[in-house]
């Protein structure tokens, strides 16, 4: 995977610099590749490019015969490619799958200003009954949050503490944006963008692109590299508009995914050694340990004071600084999350790597909480 | 007593003059008379159109009227929004009977979750009308 930052080069040659150094690190050749999935959001509305996946292919070299496909599910674009990835492995409709995303989408590198860019980012809620309201994509979050808080006493410096937490993780991660430490003072004294967040307390615009590969799993240790297995992954989908969601601050998608993915991986919440989740708000992060079933509900808010959730706690979650710190180029964020924890898996982290981790979890959400993604990664012993 | 139709035939609820809108759904929020949709199979009552039940994917749906004051449920006051939104203004998702209803706040009023909300009138953008609700 690529830095996450600002850039302004062309949305393929973004993805080349995260593509080809995976291709090199699972041992694959340009000829090996029967499909690629990719995934990007915005590009049609941004940059004004669509049907992306041909012309990224070309550029990275595929020869023709490869089967390539572009994704868009919102935010859970990249972990959608990478299911769809998982099953064509699984069923043995192809060997060897590239996947991952890109994504250009800061007014840095676009010229595009923040309020215009935050109705394009508005675009996966419901037009009618979503948008027209005023709804955006933090507001949903904050609905949700509020509600929370309203139920379980969470507050905001609950809240805040998940930025710093995420923000001092991040200042580990040199691919991280913004890398730099947060005081749960800075966080409180930043202006409100949707209540109860304040700036700090949402994940930054982003550019940047990840690629991972997938093969099957007999082949997988004949590339001479060190493979982590897929032990589960599942996609769910709720309704929308949110006001048809069943208890919206559940995160009832997530619960039906993450009980299908532990089914699959055959081990649950409480054997899972690290976690990257969705935290493109810090309320999002307080939802999602509760939906996984890593806390009890209610119960994510104290946890995340206690340190529970820091590298050194009992459940240790976004150890890459997750979308807060490391940055949420969209279509990048699903498969950025899974290069994290294949390098968690085999111990190659540094400074930020969470001891003996065999067992991983990622949690991706798209649109107003109307996707997500669960998937379940295993080290081989 | 059925009321099954025979094959061949279209149920009530599946005829399209009689299906929940957008336009018709639109026009009954401009009259203050907001409309949603109760399942005939599960009892689910939504407060936006839809061509069948949004929890359990009946076609048995019927139109029913909502009440007009309601209680939030959740909100958010806004600061960063799209340019025509404006800013500093509170949404909140409203429950109006057993449907809930994503509605926006009157500007200048302020809402705390389980107020009392009540339908004053409706506002626009883009072209698609929604519910202003006000605390009672
Ligand atoms: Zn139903």
């Amino acid at each position: 995977m690529t830095d996450f930052g600002v850039y302004t080069k062309p949305i393929a040659e973004l993805f080349a610099d995260a593509a080809l150094p995976a291709m090199e690190d699972a041992g694959i050749e340009n000829g090996d590749v029967d499909a690629f999935y990719f995934g990007n959001v915005l590009g049609g509305a941004i940059l004004n490019e669509t049907h992306l996946a041909p012309q990224v292919a070309s550029h990275i070299g595929l020869p023709p015969g490869t089967s390539v496909q572009r994704y868009e599910d919102a935010c859970a674009t990249g972990s959608l490619a990478l299911k769809h990835a998982v099953r064509a492995v699984e069923t043995g409709e192809h060997d060897v799958v590239l996947v991952g995303g890109a994504e250009r989408c800061t007014p840095a590198g676009t010229g595009i200003e923040t309020s215009e860019m935050t109705r394009i980012f508005g675009s996966g809620a419901h037009r009618q009954y979503e948008q027209a309201p005023g709804m955006t994509t933090a507001s949903v979050f904050a609905l949700h949050t509020q509600r929370h808080m309203h139920e379980y006493g969470t507050t905001e410096e609950q809240l805040a503490e998940v930025a710093v937490k995420n923000h001092y993780h991040g200042s580990m991660n040199s691919r991280a944006q913004f890398g730099e430490e947060k005081t749960v003072e800075e966080v409180l004294e930043s202006p409100v963008i949707a209540s109860p967040f304040r700036l700090l307390d949402c994940c930054p615009f982003s550019d940047g692109a990840s690629a991972v590969v997938v093969v099957g799993e007999s082949a997988a240790e004949s590339y001479g590299v060190e493979p982590v297995d897929v032990a589960g992954i599942s996609h769910q989908a709720n309704a929308s508009p949110v006001a048809d969601q069943p208890n919206p601050p559940s995160t009832e998608m997530v619960r039906r995914a993450a009980r299908d993915t532990f089914d699959q991986a055959g081990f649950g919440p409480g054997d899972v050694d690290v976690t990257e989740v969705h935290d493109c708000f810090t309320g999002a992060e307080i939802l999602a340990l509760e939906a996984l079933g890593l806390v009890e509900d209610g119960r994510a808010g104290p946890a995340t004071v206690q340190g529970r959730t820091r590298l050194t706690g009992d459940i240790p979650v976004n150890p890459s600084g997750g979308l807060k710190s490391k940055g949420h180029p969209i279509g990048a964020t699903g498969t950025a999350q899974i290069v994290e924890l294949t390098e968690q898996l085999r111990g190659e982290s540094g400074e930020r790597q969470v001891e003996d981790s065999t067992r991983a979890l990622a949690h991706n959400v798209g649109g107003m909480t109307a996707t997500a993604v669960v998937t379940a990664l295993e080290a081989r012993t | 007593m059925s009321n099954r139709p025979e094959q061949g035939q279209r149920a009530a609820s599946d005829d399209e003059s009689e299906r929940l809108t957008h336009e018709r759904w639109t026009r009954a929020l401009e009259a203050g008379e907001p409309m949603g949709l109760s399942c005939g199979d599960c009892g689910y009552v939504t407060g936006t159109p839809k061509a069948a039940c949004v929890r359990c994917g009946s076609r048995d749906v019927s139109t029913v009227s909502l009440p007009t004051s309601g209680t939030v449920y959740t909100k958010s006051t806004i600061e960063i929004a799209p340019g025509n939104q404006g800013r500093g203004y509170q949404i909140a998702l409203i429950d109006l009977g057993d449907a809930r209803m994503l509605g926006r706040i009157a500007d200048g009023d302020h809402v705390e979750i389980d107020d009392t909300v009540e339908l004053t009138g409706t506002y626009e953008y883009d072209g698609d009308i929604v519910g202003v609700f006000e605390a009672r």
